[in-house]
């Protein structure tokens, strides 16, 4: 790897109309301009960077200030600018190419490929919807409310029977949800759980929007009965909905 | 971006967090493999260990909601 060389940092899959707004620049400390790279009607959005001046990302911490936190927003920056002019395949953070001319090999290898997900994408938004358990309030009983020890382990017993229960309740609540989201929708995503119960993202027509979030409203009251708590992110360019993986060989 | 209509009226939050910002941009896209690409150095390990910090992280740090 050379210091001084600069490489094209790739953010996204794009029509080759898609109009690059003027004045937009790439990530790093001293942002190049975004450059669309084409071949037939598949265009690859850059920017030249300096590998060097990007190394290091591993010792940021994550704060809002971090560079890796600077670095993703000037990532997902770009690619909202090109989602605002047409259709966005987003690529994953990190991607490096070698040259234009490895770019242009990119866009000809996934030409037909790209083109059909972009048409199928459109201008729909991803939408993230997380499912977790509500903070509980009422957790081991206190020492004052214990009594005898025999009414103690009674009371524990009949605790975690109902923690059994809610938890089950909780599982199936999710669940539904899920399925109805799905039919809700025309394209739905799981993404990872973690520490929820249930973890999806939603690609939604911009004209849908408020019939979505009304719907998604209905949902949060359901969840809230189960003693859920829903969450809502987005609107985001459709990167859940991007292949997890494309090849490209060089030469 | 509009104000969600129902967002007085649900008990759902809204809101986007450095984690769920990372997560997405970080984790997911298309990843290109194959010596056509050269990997920022480093960025597989950024992945990993977001992944473990992830699963223990709260969405206490919350920023700007995209606009």
């Amino acid at each position: 790897m050379t210091g001084t060389h600069r490489q094209p940092y790739a953010y996204a899959f794009v029509r080759a109309d898609t109009e690059v707004a003027d004045g937009l620049t790439g990530i790093g400390p001293q942002p190049a301009p975004i450059r669309l790279l084409r071949h037939g009607s598949l265009g690859v959005l850059v920017s030249d960077v300096d590998l060097e001046r990007l190394n290091g990302l591993l010792d940021t911490d994550l704060t809002e200030d971090g560079e890796l936190a600077v670095r993703a927003r000037e990532h997902d920056h770009v690619v909202r600018a090109a989602a605002e002019h047409g259709p966005v395949l987003p690529f994953r953070f990190g991607t490096v190419l070698r040259d234009d001319a490895a770019g242009d090999r990119l866009l000809a290898e996934h030409h037909d490929t790209a083109v059909a997900l972009l048409a199928h994408l459109g201008s729909r938004q991803e939408w993230g919807i997380r499912l977790r358990a509500q903070p509980r309030t009422d957790d081991e009983p206190s020492a004052r409310d214990r009594g005898s020890g025999t009414s103690y382990l009674a009371s524990r017993a009949r605790r975690l029977r109902d923690l059994d229960r809610q938890s089950v309740q909780a599982r199936e609540t999710a669940e539904a949800i899920r399925q109805d989201l799905v039919a809700w929708a025309a394209d739905t995503a799981d993404r990872p759980k973690r520490d929820a119960l249930l973890n999806v993202a939603v690609l939604v027509e911009p004209s849908a929007e408020d019939d979505f979030l009304r719907y998604v409203g209905h949902l949060a009251v359901r969840a809230a009965d189960a003693g859920l708590l829903l969450d809502v992110t987005g609107p985001w360019p459709p990167y859940s909905f991007s292949p997890a993986e494309l090849e490209a060989r060089d030469g | 971006m509009a104000e969600p209509a129902t967002r007085r009226d649900v008990p759902a939050t809204y809101g986007t967090s450095l984690v769920d910002l990372l997560d997405r941009v970080v984790s997911t896209g298309v990843a290109i493999t194959g010596d056509a690409v050269i990997s920022l150095a480093g960025v597989d390990l950024i992945r990993l260990d977001l992944r473990l910090l992830l699963v223990g992280i709260d969405t206490a740090i919350r920023i700007e909601g995209p606009t």
